[in-house]
């Protein structure tokens, strides 16, 4: 790059139309076509200036459907009734923090005002606890393995990786019916356990199949990062503890967990994150988080409180969003303290 | 300390083979610099002898017990990497004990070592740091350190001043060597540039394309080449190489010429008339200017480099197109253009067979 009087900043193409390759002139060309606009652009208004300029598409975006959704959702938090518009609401202070809050024991749902949202959190809890914890263990164990294939990992890692490229209701439909009173699970097993299982219809069976399909679902995601860590390790260092006599376990806990620990924490964060938000796959799963609320989940409990009952209460649901969010900041920042401390 | 046997060394990566039975002796205590281009193999063969790289056929013995379906850790070596490959989330303590604690060294034990190592490799103010907290060459010492502690038969070195700059390298370079001379210890050390293995090492092992070339003391490489490779690998800048033939023989001398040298006279017992050769005139064996007064050989000279101490000139011997280089103690008047008379040391001509390329003898 080479900087002219004007300031405007020139990239160094030479190298690429001097190769003469098609594919090169081709982006030369189409980089001349938007180069183009910028260049007056930058002109105009400075070189200091256009940083803005390429962040603005996505801030605008961003602020439209993130940034202003989350103050409006903070706001109808505090307000009541069940009008649509903010200006038509009343504003009821925490009237609403209250009531999501107001227990006789925050052990037993039984006694809140508002059981419902307890059972979710109760459930979204220990959803989020065993599938953090499972798809971590999965995700990590698989990676390792993959990692020392000398032939086919790409061809494993696609095969992984595929069912996150579908939709949650895809995976969720087939699963079901894969689960279902006369689906292949039942058919195949039907002679060897006498007789057949409604998984999804029994409280623990239908949990074990929701932690389990979104196991099956994320985990290609995370091995990728994981495996993506683990061949960011240097291979001499383990010639180096090869050298010096260290055990494959001893290797494992004390070379590679410890270097893999960034990429783990940014796995750990991203799945506590998307656990807690639990919501399109289980929802299609279990027909609307049963059997019972057996597996009704906090996004759930928003979802029905604020769109799909006759009574629409925006304020409840917005305050059930904003301690979810809470929390969730709560965990993230934990995590990166954790995460700060463990480099220090 | 250990001896190294090594017996019909070969390496093969399925059909191709990168190692082609190679026989060495290293004696104990010895330190021997493996030296060559980019690919001929050293690194492969230390490799080997590390415990790294599997054999393909032959033998490895360190002292008479053949090794070859031992474990690194168990040949009792230790290794100084290019790379340094120093542990990275370990302080240089860690780095420096974790191979002990593998042994399930006594704690004390261990310490002392550490100890030892870090007052040696002058580390003690930097024990409690990470690696990427030092400098290219306090790693380098790390990597160093970490090798010392395990008291190990045999020092491996994988090129390892590569990634350090020029006068960095050789201030290690002579810390090596003390090292060497303080511990006694065999020290295998890999090397692509030949003036690290004429400073260092006691022998030097010119491999090339997997095989070995020659096997000598430094001065022994330079004064006797056994071939056109050594010859040209050997000594910096590269001997003067010259398409020549043999004009005439007359009692035990041979009369050589060639465009560039003209007609010269060296003893040469058995050689054919006729015979085609390359005549080999190192830089610094030749005599320039008042020196060469009244010598039939020209240098029309094309450059100059002074540098204060001595002077290299870039010319042409007797109107010929080869550039020959020539390297003249102290400074020399000369610029581009002059014509200087210059004639080569006797004793110091290097005759090859043509077509073989095996030294012929020097005179």
């Amino acid at each position: 790059m080479a900087a002219t009087d004007d300031g405007y900043v020139r990239p160094a193409r030479e190298a690429a139309v001097s190769s003469g390759d098609r594919g090169d002139r081709l982006l030369e060309a189409a980089m001349g076509v938007v180069e183009w606009p910028f260049t007056r652009l930058q002109r105009l208004i400075g070189l200091r200036r256009m940083p803005w300029v390429f962040v603005l598409p996505n801030m605008a975006l961003f602020t439209i459907f993130v940034f202003i959704p989350v103050l409006l959702a903070i706001g109808y938090a505090f307000t009541g009734g069940t009008e649509l518009l903010l200006w038509n609401r009343p504003f009821v202070g925490f009237e609403n923090f209250s009531r999501l809050l107001s227990c006789g024991s925050y052990l037993d749902p039984a006694t809140c005002e508002l059981d419902l949202f307890w059972t979710a959190v109760f459930n979204t809890t220990w959803y989020t606890a065993f599938n953090a914890t499972g798809t971590l263990v999965v995700s990590l164990v698989t990676a390792l393995v993959l990692n020392r294939l000398t032939r086919g990992k790409a061809f494993f890692r696609a095969i992984f990786f595929y069912p996150v490229l579908l939709s949650p209701v895809v995976v969720a439909l087939v699963w079901k019916w894969f689960l279902a009173r006369n689906g292949l699970l039942n058919a195949v097993f039907a002679d060897m356990m006498g007789e057949r299982t409604i998984f999804l219809l029994e409280v623990l069976w239908s949990r074990f199949w929701v932690v389990y399909v979104s196991i099956w679902f994320h985990m290609g995601f995370y091995t990728l990062i994981i495996l993506a860590g683990l061949q960011a390790i240097p291979r001499d260092i383990y010639e180096a503890a090869l050298i010096d006599g260290t055990s494959r376990w001893r290797q494992f806990w004390r070379l590679t967990l410890p270097l893999l620990m960034p990429n783990l924490l940014v796995v750990l964060v991203l799945l506590l994150i998307r656990s807690v938000q639990v919501f399109d796959e289980a929802w299609v799963l279990t027909d609307g988080g049963g059997p019972g609320t057996a597996n009704t989940f906090v996004v759930q409990f928003i979802y029905e409180t604020a769109f799909a009952t006759d009574v629409r209460l925006y304020g409840l649901a917005s305050a059930a969003s904003v301690l979810m969010g809470l929390a969730l900041l709560v965990l993230t920042l934990v995590q990166l303290w954790l995460g700060k401390k463990a480099e220090n | 300390m250990a001896s190294i046997r090594m017996d019909g060394l070969t390496k093969a990566y399925g059909n191709l083979e990168v190692i082609h039975g190679i026989d060495l002796d290293i004696e104990e205590g010895e330190f021997v610099a493996l030296v060559g281009p980019s690919g001929c193999g050293k690194s492969t063969m230390l490799r080997m002898i590390a415990g790294l790289e599997s054999i393909s056929r032959g033998e490895i013995a360190f002292d008479g017990e053949v090794v070859n379906e031992m474990t690194p850790s168990e040949r009792g070596i230790s290794m100084v990497f290019q790379s340094y490959a120093l542990y990275p989330h370990l302080t240089v303590r860690k780095n420096l004990s974790f191979g002990l604690e593998n042994l399930r060294m006594k704690r004390a034990e261990i310490d002392a070592r550490v100890a030892e190592a870090a007052r040696m490799l002058e580390l003690d103010a930097y024990l409690d740091r990470k690696p990427k907290a030092l400098s290219g060459g306090q790693r380098q010492r790390v990597a160093i350190g970490r090798a010392i502690v395990r008291h190990p038969k045999v020092f491996l070195f994988d090129e390892p001043l590569s990634n350090l700059d020029a006068k960095l390298r050789v201030q290690t370079r002579g810390e090596i060597t003390r090292l060497h001379r303080q511990l006694g210890t065999t020290m295998i050390y890999v090397t692509h540039d030949q003036v690290e293995a004429m400073t260092m090492a006691g022998k030097i092992v010119v491999l090339n394309g997997g095989k070995v070339e020659q096997v000598g003391r430094p001065l022994d490489l330079f004064e006797r080449p056994a071939n056109l490779f050594v010859a040209g690998f050997i000594g910096s800048p590269r001997m003067n190489l010259y398409d020549g033939q043999i004009v005439g023989t007359e009692g035990g001398a041979a009369r050589v010429a060639s465009p560039e040298t003209g007609e010269l006279t060296v003893p040469l017992g058995h050689a054919a008339s006729g015979r085609a050769v390359k005549i080999g005139l190192r830089p610094s064996h030749f005599a320039v200017g008042a020196e060469a007064e009244g010598s039939p050989l020209m240098l029309d000279v094309d450059q100059v480099e002074s540098l204060g101490h001595e002077t290299y000139l870039h010319g042409r011997l007797n109107g010929a197109e080869t550039t020959t280089i020539v390297h003249v103690q102290n400074h020399l008047d000369a610029a581009p253009g002059d014509r200087l008379p210059v004639r080569p040391r006797a004793g110091h001509v290097h005759l090859f067979d043509a077509a073989s390329g095996q030294s012929l003898g020097r005179a």
